[in-house]
């Protein structure tokens, strides 16, 4: 496989091969560091580290677990990194799984942008910063990475019971912030049978 | 409205496509009579369908900058670890036993009664040695009172079978014998750090957290003259000592030349056991 070539050759210390391997890797580091961090300069940040981090191991990387869940490991560490010391400087308590820190919301939405879809998205971007750094991780993993729970077990080194009850409990907690800003009516509600034939839950 | 709180997580999973099929069947019985159920998956839907974004371009100049730090950055170079070590390893609990062993070695060097040695080592100190999975087992002192299935005793891999207990009990009256335990073997997930008579080297676990594996167990007499002569390290001292990638060369090197036994297990990590 190519991508595999590309590692052996970079763990060597073959830096056009790993400028290959940052070429076909940058948008979904960037963009699960997008996630994350919700703010495309710590992005930015978080996802050059995430590649630095990965240039200094690599020589180490015994590629058990596949290049990309091996990136999206330190990615994901690296936006956790990023937004701990951000939130040290700023002088703020972390979130931990217990507190989910609930304020008040940018703008409380009128009833008519309630059932509009952007305002759903939006309220649901900002509502994923207010999860806990891990879970946050296990959602974006799965809902913008798209990774199995498997994949997502070998990213994180946990078990998948581990990975499953985090982003059930990510899906609850979010769900239970966007209902509280008033984001979760005015929708239609759609079938389980009818989304499973649809070829929904993949 | 809240959902059944066995079906929660259910729900998540299915919504993952990570749910059995059996467990599905259930889910699906459940939900067509559960209006709470049904709504948290409808709500589960939606998030999920507004978390699917579009993705963002990479912004301009990325890469280029990134590529010009990494031409700055060092890359961390795996680490080879040689541990020099009397063949029998001294586990934490043995440590006590070694102050008996002073003694008796002593005694013995003074009334040359070997069998004496020989019975209290047998009895005081449990035999481990590396089982070839890696550093940690030998670290933690091994497991008591088990003999590994291979003598490091140094056979060629195409060799017969290892030699027996005898030889080593032999063995035992010729070589001296380690006193000092090895050096504060650490608890599993401690930070290892064995200090090279030399300076600089330091045995790390890697960003996974596994620790080199490999092994060389070597222990004629060329293997002690290099190390001790060529590296300056002491032979019987049961501490871990690093080798850059030439030292290593230079080991196995001399292990050609004499025309000594060695055994390697493939790996990064590379212990160096006495005979």
């Amino acid at each position: 496989m190519m991508v595999d070539e590309l590692v052996r050759a970079a763990a060597g210390g073959d830096e056009d091969a790993f400028a290959q391997l940052v070429a076909l890797h940058e948008k979904k580091v960037y963009n699960l560091a997008l996630r994350m961090c919700g703010d495309p300069e710590d992005a930015w940040d978080a996802a050059q580290e995430a590649f630095l981090s990965a240039w200094r191991g690599l020589p180490s990387f015994r590629g058990e677990a596949g290049f990309s869940t091996w990136l999206y490991r330190l990615t994901s560490n690296a936006a956790i990194d990023l937004l701990r010391r951000n939130r040290r400087q700023r002088g703020e308590a972390s979130l931990d799984d217990e507190n989910l820190g609930i304020d008040a919301v940018d703008r409380a939405p009128s009833p008519q942008e309630q059932a509009e879809a952007a305002e759903l998205r939006g309220a649901v971007t900002a509502g994923l910063f207010r999860l806990s750094d891990a879970h946050r991780q296990a959602l974006v993993l799965r809902e913008v990475q798209g990774l199995s729970y498997e994949e997502i077990a070998a990213a994180l080194a946990v078990d998948m019971g581990t990975v499953k009850s985090r982003i059930s409990r990510a899906r609850s907690a979010l769900r239970k912030i966007l209902q509280e800003s008033g984001n979760l009516s005015g929708y239609l509600p759609s079938k389980p049978t009818e989304f499973a034939e649809k070829g929904g839950g993949r | 409205m809240e959902p059944c709180e066995k079906y929660e997580p259910w729900i998540s999973a299915f919504l993952d496509g990570e749910l059995s099929g059996k467990d599905r069947a259930e889910l699906m019985e459940h939900m067509a009579a559960c209006p709470s159920c049904q709504r948290y998956f409808d709500d589960l839907v939606a998030i999920h369908d507004a978390l699917d974004q579009e993705e963002a371009p990479v912004p301009e100049g990325f890469a280029e900058q990134l590529m010009a730090r990494v031409g700055e950055t060092e890359q961390e170079k795996p680490r080879k670890v040689i541990k020099v070590s009397h063949w029998r390893q001294w586990t934490a609990m043995a440590a006590c036993c070694a102050l008996a062993l002073l003694g008796l070695w002593s005694f013995r060097n003074a009334q040359g009664n070997q069998k004496a040695a020989q019975d209290a080592v047998a009895a005081c100190v449990p035999y481990a040695a590396p089982d070839g999975a890696g550093i940690p087992e030998a670290l933690n002192g091994g497991e008591a009172g088990t003999v590994p299935e291979e003598s490091p005793k140094l056979r060629m891999a195409s060799d017969e079978p290892p030699p027996q207990p005898e030889p080593q009990e032999a063995k035992l009256e010729d070589e001296a014998l380690s006193i000092a335990p090895a050096a504060a073997p650490p608890a599993g997930d401690a930070e290892m750090c064995m200090e090279h008579d030399n300076g600089a080297a330091v045995y790390e676990r890697d960003e996974a957290g596994a620790l080199s594996q490999g092994t060389l167990s070597a222990g004629g007499e060329a293997a002690r003259r290099w190390v001790e002569d060529e590296l300056g390290l002491d032979w019987e001292s049961g501490r871990l000592y690093q080798l850059t990638e030439e030292e290593y060369a230079g080991l196995l090197a001399a292990l050609a030349e004499a025309e000594e036994d060695f055994r390697q297990e493939p790996g990064e990590g590379f212990w160096l056991l006495a005979e």
